[in-house]
């Protein structure tokens, strides 16, 4: 199955400035791993050392967060789009 | 290392701080990719300031800032193939320092700036631009550059 990964403007320097990348999957997994295989410095990125996706990096399968469905084990098929988007958070450490 | 933004989007990200007080106020810094976006000294150049929704639970939005994604892809998907991009972030530390946090600096991507505003009582006491280390050990300050 290609599918096409979109990339986030801060992430594409660790992918020689592309902004989408097509793979070859059958769920997400696939996709990141084959993300990886080709733009290795993203996986520091994306995942924690024991190789789980960070809790601050969204993934969306078309409009779907992959979270709300089998997570990295998620479904892809031929044309679908694999959406990395970054979590932006963060606030002071004193409240009022 | 700077980011050069002008006085009018400088006012609006102060404006967007203040009237979030006593909560984070927080939005995007919007501009021309940089060739060299991993290089820690290039210029950041900011066209476009876009404040957004404090998306945080209502409980700690006084000391917390969260962007909704999906939001963040759509406006990444508008900039698609305009050679624009999400540049950076702004936010605001209601009374306290305009220096990053330990929770700012877990969350942070690299290659981005982080522009920290301090409001005090509901007015602009500081006001400091960061960018993440690529290791994501430290912030490393940028100088904020007002042309106009």
């Amino acid at each position: 199955m290609s599918v096409e990964i979109r990339l986030p403007t801060a992430l594409r320097a660790f992918a020689d400035k592309q902004e989408k990348i097509v793979v070859e999957a059958t769920n997400v997994g696939e996709a990141l791993n084959a993300l990886f295989a080709k733009h290795d410095r993203l996986k520091a990125q994306l995942l924690s050392p024991d190789g789980k996706l960070r809790s601050f990096v969204n993934v969306y399968v078309n409009e779907d967060d992959a979270r709300d469905k089998q997570g990295l084990a998620t479904p892809v098929k031929d044309g679908d789009t694999v959406l990395i988007v970054p979590a932006i958070a963060g606030g002071s450490t004193r409240g009022r | 290392m700077s980011l050069k933004v002008n006085r009018a989007l400088e006012q609006i990200v102060v404006e967007t701080c203040e009237k979030a007080y006593p909560d984070e106020g927080c939005g995007l810094l919007i501009g021309p990719t940089p060739d060299d976006f991993i290089a820690m000294k290039r210029p950041v150049v900011v066209d476009e300031a876009r404040p957004l929704p404090n998306g945080w639970d209502s409980s700690a939005k006084t000391n917390r800032y969260l962007i909704d994604p999906r939001l963040l892809a759509k406006v990444e998907e508008e900039l698609s193939g305009t050679g624009r991009g999400v540049v950076g972030f702004f936010h605001s530390h209601p009374n306290a320092p305009a220096w990053p946090s330990p929770f700012d600096l877990m969350m942070a991507w690299p290659c981005l700036s982080y522009w920290i505003v301090r409001v005090d009582g509901g007015k602009i006491a500081d006001s400091r631009s960061w960018q993440r280390t690529e290791d994501g050990r430290s912030f490393v300050e940028e100088e904020i550059y007002l042309e106009g």
